[in-house]
This record gives C-alpha cells, sequence and structure tokens, in this order.
C-alpha cells in the first residue's frame, strides 16, 4: 500500500471536510479515513483515469455544432463544481444566449428567493461551535445530509459555552441525538412559525399549543442560539419566516440561522450576474426569473432544446416531466467516468472532478471558501477547459 | 387596429414586451413587420413570426394564436388597447400605467405583476403571483383592476400595495401574502395560509376559509356598505358579483399579528 495522503477535502455535502486521509493501491483509492458515508461512496475506487482523454477533441466539436443549432440552449447541473467551471459556465451561457441554472435543491432555492426579500441572520459553522447553546433542525436530518456535522461543530462544545441544547421540529425525529422533539407536517411549518414569531413578539394569539410557548422562551432565554433548515423547509413563506423570526430573536439575544444544502453554487453567478440562478442571458443581458426561467419550467413547458449537463447530480431535482422531456433533446453530458446515470447523452465528456483528479475552490454550505487539493495527477481535462473550448467551437462555427 | 396572428405554434420563450400600442403608434405597417422579437435565444423580424395586418394609429393591437410561451404582453403600456385572442404567456401587463388588456383565455404567472394602472380582463384562469411583485421586489400592483372570470393561482396579490384584484373562481394559497393595501375578491374559496404576513388591505372571500392562520382574530359582523361599492365596480366590468352585497352578514378578521395586525379578512355568514 502506497503512503497515505493527509487533508484530502471532499465536496459531497456542504460542509466540504477537510481532514481526510486517503490510500491509493493499484491507482485507486482504496480506503478513506475520517470519511462519512457520502464522502466513502464519492472516493473509494476513484483513480487517475487518463483513458478517455483522447476522444475529447471530437465530442467538443460535437457538443459545439449541437449548441450553434440550439435555438434554446439550457445549461443545468454543476452541482459540487469549482469557481471555474462556474466561470466558464456563465460566460458559455452569456456567448450562447442560453439560461444558466445550477441546480440546487428545493430548500436551497427557496433559502435564496427569501433571503433577497428578506435578508438573512447568520453566521459561520465555527460560531455555532463556539457559541450555539441552543440549536434547532427545522425539517432536517443532519446524519443522513451532513453526516459529519455532529461530530465536527456540535459534539464538541467549543470555548464559550459549556451545554448545547438541540430541538428538532419536523415530520420524523432525527437520527441524532436530540433532547426535545415536536413532530410537525410540512403544511403546518407555516402556522407553527408564524404563531411562534406572534408569542415572541408577545402578542396574544388564539393558539394554545405547548410546544409553541415552551420553544418561544427557551429561544428567549438562549445566549445563542443556531437554526439549520433542511429539505423540508422548501417553501419561501415559510422560510422568510424563519428568516424573520430569527431577526426577531436577535432584540432579545443572538441568533442565527443557517441551510443544510450542498456546497454554494450560486455565489459565482451571483456576483457575476447580480442573479442567483435561473438566470436568462438571451436578451443580451442578465435576467432572472425563479419561475419562469427555472430548469423544470423551461423543460417542462418544452422552451428549452437542447442542456448542456455539468455533472449527473441534481437531476433528483427535476420533476417527472422535466425528466421525461429531457430524454428528448440533445445532452451534452460533462461528468465524472465513475458516475453512473439513467440518461442517454448525445455528447458525453469525461471531466476531471475537482479535489479528485484536480484542484480547485469551492464555498462551504456557510459561505467559507475552501481549497480542493487534487488527489491524483490526471490527466483529465477540467470541466472549465472542456467548457472553455466549446465556447471557442461555438465561435468558430460562427465566422 | 394592427393584427397579429402567430405563423407557427412554438414552445420556445417568445418576448413580446416591445410590442405595446404607445410604442407602435408612430410607425407604419411596413416598419412595424421589421420590429425585432426574440424567440428563444434568437432575434427576428416581427413578420417573420407573426402574420401582420394594418397598423397601430389607433392604438388598438389584437394577438391570435397560442401564445402561451409568450413573454411580457403589454409590458409598461401607457395608453390604447391589447386583445389576445387565445392564451397570453406569462407576464401579461408587466407595470403597466393605463390602458386595457382583454384575454379571451388564460394568462400564465405574474398577470399584472407591478402594474401601476389600467384595466386587465381575463376570460379563463390566471397562473399564480397575478397583481403581485417580481421577485426581489418589494412592492406587487400599486394601482389598477384585475378581473379573472376563472381560478387564480397561488400568491394572488403578493406585496401589492394598491388596487382591486377579482378572480370568480377559487384561488391558491398564500392569497394577499404581505399584501400592503388594497382589494382582493375571490367568488370561490381561498387555499392555505390566506393573509399570511399582510400589513393591510382587504380580502374578501366568497366561501368559508378551511384553516385561517392562528395569527388573525375574529373582530365583528357587519353590513359593510363598501362591499355595494366594490360589487358595482366589478358589475360594470362583466364580473358576476352574485353573493357579494352588503345586505349579506360578513364576519371580519383582523390580522396578521405578525406583522402590523392591520389587514383584513371578509368572509360571508353562513
Amino acid at each position: 500500500m502506497s503512503e497515505p495522503i493527509n487533508n484530502v477535502a471532499c465536496a459531497a455535502c456542504g460542509l466540504v471536510c477537510e481532514n481526510i486521509t486517503v490510500r491509493i493501491e493499484k491507482g485507486k483509492i482504496v480506503a478513506a479515513e475520517n470519511a462519512c458515508s457520502l464522502c466513502t461512496k464519492k472516493l473509494i475506487g476513484q483513480s487517475a483515469d487518463n483513458s478517455s482523454s483522447a476522444t475529447v477533441g471530437n465530442a467538443i466539436e460535437r457538443a459545439a455544432d449541437i449548441l450553434t443549432k440550439s435555438k434554446s440552449p439550457l445549461i443545468y447541473g454543476l452541482v459540487g463544481s469549482d469557481i471555474a467551471t462556474q466561470r466558464a459556465a456563465i460566460a458559455l451561457a452569456d456567448h450562447l444566449g442560453a439560461t444558466i441554472d445550477p441546480a440546487l435543491p428545493p430548500h436551497h432555492r427557496a433559502a435564496i428567493e427569501a433571503f433577497q426579500s428578506v435578508g438573512i441572520s447568520t453566521c459561520t459553522l465555527g460560531e455555532v461551535k463556539h457559541r450555539a447553546d441552543l440549536v434547532v433542525f427545522w425539517g432536517c436530518d443532519p446524519d443522513n445530509s451532513h453526516p459529519e456535522l455532529y461530530k465536527r461543530f456540535l459534539e464538541p462544545l467549543g470555548e464559550y459555552i459549556t451545554k448545547r441544547r438541540i430541538f428538532a421540529i419536523g415530520t420524523q425525529r432525527p437520527t441524532g441525538c436530540i433532547d426535545e422533539f415536536i413532530q410537525l407536517t410540512s403544511e403546518d411549518q407555516h402556522t407553527f412559525i408564524s404563531s411562534l414569531r406572534a408569542i415572541v413578539a408577545s402578542r396574544e394569539i388564539d393558539s394554545t399549543d405547548k410546544h409553541i410557548q415552551s420553544l418561544a422562551e427557551q429561544l428567549k432565554a438562549a445566549s445563542y442560539s443556531a437554526m439549520f433548515f433542511g429539505k423540508e423547509m422548501n417553501g419561501v413563506p415559510e422560510l422568510e419566516a424563519l428568516f424573520q423570526l430569527v431577526r426577531q430573536l436577535n432584540a432579545y439575544t443572538r441568533s442565527v440561522v443557517m441551510g443544510l444544502g450542498g456546497t454554494q453554487i450560486e455565489n459565482v453567478l451571483t456576483w457575476q450576474t447580480g442573479y442567483p440562478f435561473a438566470a436568462n442571458f438571451a436578451l443580451g443581458y442578465p435576467r432572472y426569473c425563479p419561475h419562469t426561467f427555472s430548469a423544470n419550467h423551461l423543460l417542462e413547458h418544452e422552451q428549452a432544446d437542447a442542456v448542456v449537463l455539468i455533472g449527473s447530480e441534481g437531476l433528483e431535482y427535476l420533476s417527472a416531466s422535466a425528466k421525461k422531456q429531457l430524454e428528448k433533446m440533445p445532452i451534452i453530458l460533462l461528468d465524472d467516468v465513475s458516475q453512473e446515470y439513467d440518461l442517454k447523452p448525445t455528447v458525453s465528456i469525461p471531466t476531471a472532478v475537482a479535489g479528485i483528479h484536480c484542484s480547485g475552490t469551492v464555498f462551504r454550505m456557510d459561505g467559507v471558501p475552501l481549497r480542493l487539493p487534487a488527489i491524483f495527477d490526471s490527466e483529465l481535462p477540467t470541466a472549465a477547459d472542456v467548457l472553455s473550448a466549446i465556447q471557442q467551437g461555438v465561435l468558430a462555427s460562427c465566422v | 387596429m394592427l393584427s397579429l396572428t402567430l405563423k407557427t405554434r412554438t414552445t420556445l420563450p417568445l418576448e413580446l414586451s416591445e410590442l405595446r400600442p404607445d410604442k407602435l403608434r408612430e410607425l407604419s405597417h411596413s416598419e412595424i413587420e421589421k420590429i425585432f422579437v426574440v424567440r428563444g435565444r434568437e432575434k427576428l423580424p416581427l413578420a417573420e413570426v407573426f402574420t401582420v395586418k394594418g397598423d397601430c394609429w389607433d392604438e388598438q393591437i389584437e394577438f391570435s394564436g397560442d401564445l402561451s410561451s409568450g413573454r411580457g404582453i403589454g409590458t409598461g403600456m401607457t395608453n390604447g388597447r391589447i386583445r389576445v385572442a387565445g392564451h397570453a404567456g406569462n407576464y401579461v401587463g408587466l407595470g403597466m400605467f393605463a390602458g386595457e388588456i382583454e384575454i379571451t383565455s388564460n394568462a400564465g404567472q405574474y398577470l399584472g405583476a407591478e402594474m401601476r394602472g389600467g384595466l386587465i380582463r381575463v376570460a379563463g384562469s390566471a397562473g399564480d403571483y397575478a397583481g403581485g411583485a417580481q421577485p426581489g421586489s418589494t412592492r406587487g400592483m400599486t394601482g389598477g383592476t384585475i378581473v379573472v372570470k376563472g381560478d387564480a393561482g397561488n400568491f394572488v396579490g403578493t406585496r401589492m400595495r394598491r388596487g382591486l384584484i377579482a378572480a370568480r373562481g377559487n384561488v391558491g394559497s398564500y392569497a394577499g401574502y404581505k399584501m400592503l393595501a388594497g382589494t382582493i375578491v375571490v367568488g370561490g374559496s381561498c387555499g392555505a395560509h390566506v393573509g399570511a404576513s399582510m400589513n393591510r388591505g382587504t380580502l374578501w372571500i366568497g366561501q368559508a376559509i378551511k384553516n385561517l392562520l392562528p395569527t388573525f382574530s375574529y373582530a365583528c359582523t357587519s353590513r359593510p356598505a363598501v362591499l355595494g361599492m366594490i360589487a358595482r365596480e366589478l358589475s360594470s366590468l362583466g364580473f358576476d358579483t352574485a353573493g357579494f352585497d352588503a345586505l349579506h352578514e360578513w364576519r371580519q378578521y383582523s390580522g396578521d399579528l405578525t406583522a402590523t395586525g392591520r389587514g383584513e379578512i371578509f368572509v360571508p355568514m353562513t
């Protein structure tokens, strides 16, 4: 067995753990220490994979040809992608007059809309670790979605606290250590938060729910409360209400809220266009509509005629009818060769994965930028290089 | 009158916001034919997409064909009349100041979003966010009237500041969400979370509300005289006002207490 490679970073979830050690045997990763189930799935079996790089040139030509002929292209995906890939994808969308929509989970999209509308009081995960004496999970199960959250940020009590209480609110009790659980259907979330907001603001309401009263008192009594929300909180009004609750609590104590999602793949699009997702360049400048320019809407209504998929992750966020439509149109897929997928892409281009075959920078779910060092010295082209080459191909065909 | 008939049905997004009666009034027939519209990412002369007949000197435009992939008919119009014989697509009457838009079939999302004046009449149904605010905007419609003979979707009148929205059928959830002022009349039933986070404004709901938010409280039962005035206004616009008269007793609820608590929801006494 070869020497271990330390400080490997993993972008399988939004935590981007950087303390992983991998061991390589016969050119493949065979063991990963400090790795969670998601990370193990992502890393084990990966290799330098230089085999398929020879056919890339033809595939790029074909992709450029498809996009030149397309009248309404869509760029979708980018899950776990690095900054360079996102930059190249936006440049291609701008050049084509396409729509670009990063594949964000529904609760992440809703959170961005709510953030645009009412703002957010948030912090970094380090602050939660060191200061939060009350943590509330809203509609999420961190043990499944972010397995290392407890181990890295909640179980160690940090510098400024001696005790931490953990509440959970949602349809099912999360699997991790929870002090108190309030069961609530997704439909009742807004009513519950509205009642909580009214009680925190000392308004008299007709609610007799003892949980609401007790939670309001504990939130106000905490020195620092941190709320994490997940996939059950996928409505904009629910999240706006939650963000406003947190704002209200800051009149009594410190309180923050954060989404349990993937890496922040909307940041580059936001700083380049002003819009976080569902941006359309058809008029020569970016326009935004989270509904009518979303990949789901465009596909469901047959408003796109070619798709560039940057990674096959994120397809689960598309509706059944959108997926069905996807099967009928040309697909240009840029993905790690080790991925298995049901799609039959028209053009498939193997690309390097940031943090495995090449280095790159991603934003952790709390917005902290982190470097993903490469594990292998691979000859696979990066997605950014391929996207730039496709753009050059489209340019050349216009001459 | 300028008549625009869609030559071939398209599902690709069709940007139509440039086709306003007040903008086209000064142009000749041949000049109108050369105006560019955007289909998908292609910029095409109007005559390539539509059969163009007549001109727009009388500030009247009639669209024919399935424009469900259309976007922005009547955006920012300041005068004139638009008639859409068929589905009208999304963002119809976005930010319009004055004039009239008549739709013989359905309208998509954001009908009359952020409109400041004028009248929109829909013979069919309307999608989500009718009279609402665009994503990121602080205010929805600030004037004018939207009359829908069928149903309307979710988030009707989101953040509306002034004006009147009337839907004869049912509306989806979050009607009057974050409403600042204005009036919404619903002939049928409402989905969940009606009036959530409303500051002011009035909602008249023709049928009993199943789950009113606990942040609303019963205020009084009355025969509000103002309803007669609203009903007369809506009647004159061809809206069926059966059930909306000041002779009935209406229960009034006040809320939302998470906002200022000055909004009103009226439901008829059963």
